[in-house]
């Protein structure tokens, strides 16, 4: 994932307030990162969202008391998600879940294959298969974006809104929604970039 | 005016997120479940380092922070740095008016690693997150690489505001014109009736009857000198050779072009010393260089690097 440096300070100063006890700052990043991290691990959980509640709680749990160790490395997502796959793993053992995607399915080429296959053809289970994967490599992505980008995209894309309806559902002006929604769309193709190492027109072709 | 969204970037992904399809909604329960487990491990760790100041139920919270901040008579909210005169360390704060003279500039960080640049001859009031009136002169801004940030550099002038987009810019009022340059990236442009948008290498000047022109502007020339004069200094040491190559290509405009993979990759690793202090980027370029195994040609537009 691409790194900038203006995140990782906001991530930084939002961990210290954390950590220093600032509540408003404790909402800020539940608020952020819940739905955020909880999407994430349901595409790993094959959608059981008794299984991804027990590991997004374990995870956050895990990082508020680390919070004050953070230094602004990584991004505080990048964080949050690295813990929480290894809770994925210590969950499915603890309980004995055989998960086809314990291994995140970004790191394996065959899947990556199977999406390259995606146009060749349509009626194909091989076609269906990876149309599925590539449902999740987006909700992956979109799980990585802030939460305002995914949801005006969600907005836009899929709910086919107006940038006025945006404007009204985001309690934001017509302006500023046209200027989030733009940042939102390079960040997701960045994002996809990043993750998958590939365009994401490439996959349409 | 508006430029049409619809192209082939919005067709991709408009089918990427259709196959997705919504996103499924969090059960109230489950976030407010997970929201109580953790805020209690997040307050013992707290306690143990005597940090936490209160406890408010989490829907509470916002609305009763407000409260108190408004109801307490001797709260004094400090005031908050908007940023530092890059010359002197001083603090600009929002209400602060920027007037430069007609023998010197100020070039300015933003917090967040944004550089504000004024120019000689330059009225410009300071408001509150990242926003600036321009009275009179010009303006430029870079705003760096900040793909997910949220954040906006918002110029107004009497005519209208423009709002970047992650770029580089400068916004000019003169004569009741306003104008904004695009040098990488783009800039919305709104004068409460209309809007559009500046893409990379187009000028639009916001006349003060209504009118909109666009022109084409160079990216890399006399045009930015102003600008690249009053660029903050690229520090070295703690920077590859890549890393300076790049800046002198922000600052300048310039395609960065390496002959090879392997020179790209030898740069990566490479670094060199020293101060290029009182140095424009392309002197620097000169002085870096002569250090090194690599060889430039600058074509005007194109800075060229051999191993």
């Amino acid at each position: 994932m691409c790194v900038n440096t203006f995140q990782l300070k906001t991530d930084q100063k939002l961990a210290q307030r954390v950590a220093s006890g600032d509540v408003a700052a404790f909402d800020d990043f539940f608020r952020e990162y819940f739905p955020r991290l909880f999407r994430f691990t349901l595409t790993r959980t094959d959608g059981n969202a008794d299984l991804a509640e027990e590991v997004v709680q374990r995870t956050m749990c895990i990082v508020v008391r680390k919070m004050g160790s953070y230094r602004g490395e990584a991004l505080l997502f990048t964080w949050l998600c690295q813990i929480c796959r290894n809770e994925l793993v210590s969950v499915f053992r603890q309980r004995g879940v055989v998960s086809r995607n314990s291994v995140p399915f970004e790191d394996v080429p065959e899947i990556r294959a199977a999406i390259e296959s995606i146009s060749e053809d349509p009626g194909s289970p091989e076609h269906s298969h990876a149309a599925t994967e590539l449902a999740r490599f987006v909700r992956v992505t979109l799980s990585h974006l802030p939460l305002r980008y995914a949801s005006v995209l969600e907005l836009k894309y899929i709910r086919g809104c107006s940038v006025a309806e945006i404007a009204t559902e985001m309690k934001m002006s017509t302006k500023a929604a046209e200027s989030v929604l733009s940042r939102a769309r390079a960040a997701f193709k960045e994002g996809f970039r990043s993750l998958w190492d590939f365009e994401p027109d490439f996959l349409l072709k | 005016m508006k430029k049409d969204m619809t192209d082939d970037n919005d067709t991709t992904l408009s089918a990427l997120l259709k196959l997705a399809g919504p996103t499924e909604e969090i059960s109230a329960d489950v976030e407010q479940r997970v929201y109580s487990k953790v805020r209690e491990e997040w307050e013992q760790t707290s306690k143990g380092s005597g940090a936490v100041r209160w406890a408010i139920p989490f829907a509470l919270a916002a609305s009763v922070l407000v409260a108190i901040a408004l109801n307490s008579p001797n709260t004094e909210l400090p005031v908050r740095s908007v940023g530092t005169y890059v010359q002197s360390g001083a603090s600009i704060v929002a209400g602060d008016l920027i007037d430069t003279d007609m023998d010197s500039g100020q070039s300015i960080a933003l917090n967040g690693d944004i550089s504000l640049r004024v120019d000689k001859n330059t009225r410009l009031e300071v408001g509150d997150e990242g926003e600036f009136t321009l009275l009179a002169g010009r303006i430029y801004v870079d705003t760096g690489d900040r793909i997910y940030q949220d954040r906006h550099v918002i110029v107004h002038t009497a005519n209208g505001t423009a709002t970047d987009i992650g770029t580089q810019f400068s916004v000019a009022f003169v004569n009741a014109d306003m104008s904004v340059a695009v040098r990488e990236g783009q800039v919305d442009l709104s004068d409460g009736q209309q809007s559009s948008s500046a893409m990379r290498g187009e000028k639009m000047t916001l006349r003060s009857g209504g009118s909109i022109e666009i022109d084409e502007v160079q990216v890399a020339g006399a045009e930015w000198d102003w600008a690249v004069a009053l660029a903050p200094q690229f520090e070295l040491d703690n920077h590859t050779l890549l890393e300076f190559l790049k800046w002198v290509s922000r600052e300048t405009g310039m395609e960065l072009v390496f002959d090879s993979d392997e020179t790209r990759a030898v740069a990566r690793v490479s670094k060199s010393h020293g101060s290029i202090q009182g140095l424009t980027p392309l002197e620097a370029v000169e002085a870096v260089l002569a250090t090194t195994q690599f060889i430039y040609s600058i074509d005007g537009k194109t800075i060229s690097i051999k191993n």
